[in-house]
């Protein structure tokens, strides 16, 4: 297998894709089960990804499993692999990842499942749960889009729901002990277990919490890919869980409470990281990552110890207080992104996304005064009740911005302002849930409106291409049936969705023909307040009755205040152990 | 002040696969893992001091590459060696380190290159096309590029092929290649040139740089007063 597979690398581009033994990789000789870790997309991609590396880590530090990993093959390795039948492999050890006990994939966006189907297809796994033997690894998934496991369930044997660190060391105790015995009276164990959906066993299941973050499962030597990566750095997760609750999101409805790891914690790891890593660039990642209690301490704690160090604070929150803290991380100028999501108050009063206009220009001007030439917005069209007053009102940002940026900035005439403009795309255990995405002709006029509106001078204006979100909306809220949709749009030759060049709407159209149904129809499909979700037998630990009342209050454009500052907003996720944890 | 030290190291095996500049950044990242602080550039973007004589293509290994690089202090030697030798990635190893007293990166002074092509079929009429690839006065290549083709002698870099029979070593050939200000040759060029004699085609196990050749710096310029009566031009400074 070996001198096959290096045979193939002499004409793939890029072979240092597939030939592991980074720097962080672990090779085991005595192991209970071995496991494979897949991100479905390819591997400069993959290796920047955080859960992947946390459950890798856990694995190989605190259980006698062996995790390797696998990416998906670009399409010039995949096509050499199936002509030369060299099958999918794991980088630590080139075995053929078939004979794997596990095989887990992270489920990040909707766009990367293809390439799930095209990596077991190349395994030689089969597709289905329902066509696979004793001889074939155990499938399982994970990670944010496992909150609605009907689209992708008849591909995988089970699906963690929840945070992997607390059900992994529990999961792999129970396998190591009944190892051997029939997959489906190992899977009938499974479900009974927390956190865990097993397809060929449905039932209820409760999101997993973790309720802190442990220091000891920091991946503190995570592998450094021997190849140019999306995010050359080390990252650490400073928090789990945002209770901002702009209703639109879904990391910050899913992904509660709030649970702040201890500030030494947090510098104790990054010095570690950096330490074992060789890296000059630090990210502190979360989902607001200006809310952590002890942000400032932290960068100056850390620029104490480690002057050289980049650090790099990805969501910062529209606020010049948010905007004043980069110039602690001697963060290279140049540009900062900034996210207001809508044009009006009102609008942002609906979505529940707490910034005022006086925010907006603030931040701006400090971004400005700061040092900074290019300032890019983000914002979304097609929100619910969204009307021409809201578009027009991007364009006011926009053009307030660059009177900003003439006025303050150091040099006027390099002032650049980039608006960005995506479709909104509802998803499931959200206050928007029930409502469907808009049409594509709304889109598209919207879309219109604004390129015909907007200024052009200093100011850029791009607009996502609607297909691929039209497409993430029909998955994100589907059922089970649209596995059929992935499944016929993979054999009609859709790969890689989430890269411009390679997104196929021809496969994607028949696709949805396989079920009957077009995109558009999917998409925009709307569900009545009290009609029953596909996705009902998931339980967020955040009530349905809450996402109601909040979907009530956008309705009213109503705000709801953050329960870190404000009043608890009754969502009902602190229950037992899980509650909210800030470290000051 | 800078410290300036140069490395040898081998890039064997699956590691023959990483790209010259992925090469630089395991590097770089090797040395700061072993705890030694760079010395920076200077300007707007200061990066760290780190050079490659000669980059090698994806796809062939190196017995005996050479590192040039320039630390903040001064470092102990057997601990610079030590702890770099740990943190080479798999595939990469260090053959030495120490100080380097040159005013010049090696980068500039690459004399020839020597190559080592190992077959992996053995194919019988190599022998004979090396004879007369050794006896020709120039061969002409088209070499394919983007900004439209262009011929190379290829002759002009690598006069002669020696064989190696497969007895001792392992059957294919052993060559040097010059490295001109006009430029220099590609080891798969060389054997397109033996394929082109005898209309076959050679199957490759193996393509391995053993030896980078450096020219020695010429002696420094003998101090000369400036304008202003003081030492001027010292040569080029890392």
């Amino acid at each position: 297998m070996e001198t096959r597979i290096e045979s193939l690398l002499e004409h793939v581009e890029k072979p240092a894709r597939y030939i592991g033994g980074e720097v962080g990789s672990v090779v085991k000789e005595d192991y209970s089960l071995r496991v494979v870790l897949s991100y479905p997309d390819v591997y400069e991609i993959g290796t920047a990804n955080q859960a992947v590396q946390i459950i890798y880590s856990l694995i190989n530090n605190h259980t006698g499993a062996w995790a390797e990993r696998a990416y998906c093959p670009w399409p010039d390795m995949s096509g050499l692999m199936r002509a030369e039948r060299v099958p999918l492999f794991s980088l630590e050890s080139w075995k053929p990842v078939r004979e794997a006990d596990f095989w887990g994939i992270t489920l990040q966006h909707e766009l990367t499942y293809t390439n799930i189907l095209e990596m077991l297809d190349l395994a030689g796994v089969p597709l289905r749960y329902e066509d696979r033997t004793d001889d074939d690894p155990l499938v399982f998934a994970g990670g944010p889009c496992a909150s609605n496991p009907h689209p992708i369930a008849a591909f995988f044997d089970f699906i963690l729901i929840g945070d992997g660190e607390r059900v992994m060391p529990e999961l792999i105790r129970l396998c190591e002990r009944e190892k051997g015995k029939p997959r489906r009276e190992l899977l009938k164990k499974l479900a009974g277990m927390e956190g865990i959906f097993v397809p060929a066993f449905p039932s209820q299941v409760t999101r997993a919490v973790t309720p802190e973050l442990d220091y000891d499962l920091i991946p503190v030597s995570p592998i450094v890919p021997s190849m140019h990566s999306v995010h050359d750095r080390a990252a650490l997760e400073i928090m789990r869980g945002c209770t901002r609750g702009c209703r639109f999101c879904m990391a910050g409805n899913w992904y509660r409470p709030v649970r702040e790891r201890p500030m030494e914690d947090v510098c104790r790891a990054v010095n570690a990281m950096v330490a074992g890593t060789g890296y000059e660039e630090a990210s502190l990642s979360s989902l607001s990552t200006t809310d952590y209690s002890a942000i400032q301490e932290t960068l100056a704690g850390l620029a104490q110890s480690n002057p050289n160090l980049t650090i790099s604070l990805p969501s910062l929150r529209v606020d010049p207080a948010a905007i004043r803290l980069l110039g602690l991380t001697s963060q290279r100028k140049g540009s900062i992104t900034l996210a207001p999501e809508a044009g009006s108050q009102r609008l942002r009063d609906v979505i529940n996304k707490q910034v005022t206009g006086d925010d907006i220009q603030e931040a701006i001007t400090e971004a400005f005064r700061g040092g900074r030439t290019t300032v890019k917005l983000y914002f979304m069209i097609g929100l619910p009740s969204e009307t021409e007053a809201d578009l027009q009102g991007i364009i006011d940002i926009a053009t307030t911005a660059r009177r900003i940026g003439r006025s303050e900035a150091a040099s006027p005439g390099r002032v650049q302002i980039n608006i960005s403009v995506a479709s909104f795309v509802p998803k499931a255990h959200t206050p928007f849930q029930w409502g469907g995405m808009n049409s594509r002709e709304e889109l598209k006029k919207k879309q219109e409106y604004l390129r015909r509106n907007m200024p052009r001078k200093q100011i850029k204006l791009s607009v996502h291409d609607l297909m691929p979100g039209m497409v993430e909306s029909a998955i994100a809220r589907g059922r089970d049936a649209t596995a059929d949709t992935i499944e016929a749009a993979w054999r009609a030759g859709a790969g890689f969705d989430a890269w411009t060049e390679k997104f196929d709407f021809a496969a994607w159209k028949k696709g949805f023909a396989a079920i009957g149904s077009t995109v558009e129809q999917e998409a925009t499909r709307s569900f009545a307040l009290d009609a029953p979700l596909p996705w009902d037998d998931i339980d967020s630990r955040t009530g349905k009755e809450f996402l109601v009342e909040e979907r009530k209050r956008a309705d009213r454009a109503q705000v709801t205040p953050d329960c870190r500052w404000g009043d608890c907003s009754d969502c009902g996720v602190c229950e037992g152990d899980v509650r909210m944890i800030t470290c000051k | 002040m800078n410290f300036n030290y140069q490395m040898r190291f081998s890039k064997t095996g699956r590691a023959r696969f990483i790209a010259h500049l992925d090469t630089l950044s395991c590097l770089m990242r090797a040395i700061r893992r072993a705890g030694f602080g760079f010395a920076l550039t200077q300007g707007m973007r200061p990066k760290p001091v780190l050079s490659l004589a000669m980059p090698l293509g994806v796809g062939v290994e190196g017995e005996d590459e050479i590192c040039d690089f320039s630390l903040q202090q001064r470092a102990p030697l057997t601990e610079l060696a030590k702890k770099l030798g740990n943190e080479l990635p798999q595939g990469m190893e260090l053959k030495s380190v120490g100080p380097s007293f040159d005013r010049t990166k090696s980068a500039s002074r690459v004399e020839s290159v020597s190559y080592r092509i190992e077959f992996a079929n053995a194919p019988a009429w190599f022998s004979e096309a090396a004879r007369r690839y050794n006896e020709e006065s120039a061969i002409v290549l088209l070499r394919k590029r983007p900004k439209g083709d262009k011929e190379v002698d290829i002759k002009k870099y690598v006069r002669e092929v020696e064989l190696s029979t497969g007895e001792a070593e392992p059957q294919g050939i052993t060559f040097d290649m010059a490295v001109t200000s006009e430029g220099t040759g590609r080891p798969d060029e060389i054997i397109e040139a033996l394929a082109g004699i005898c209309g076959e085609e050679i199957k490759i196990s193996r393509i391995v740089r053993t030896a980078i050749d450096i020219k020695e710096e010429p002696p420094p310029a003998p101090a000369r007063p400036g304008r202003h009566g003081r030492t001027a031009y010292r040569g080029k400074r890392r």
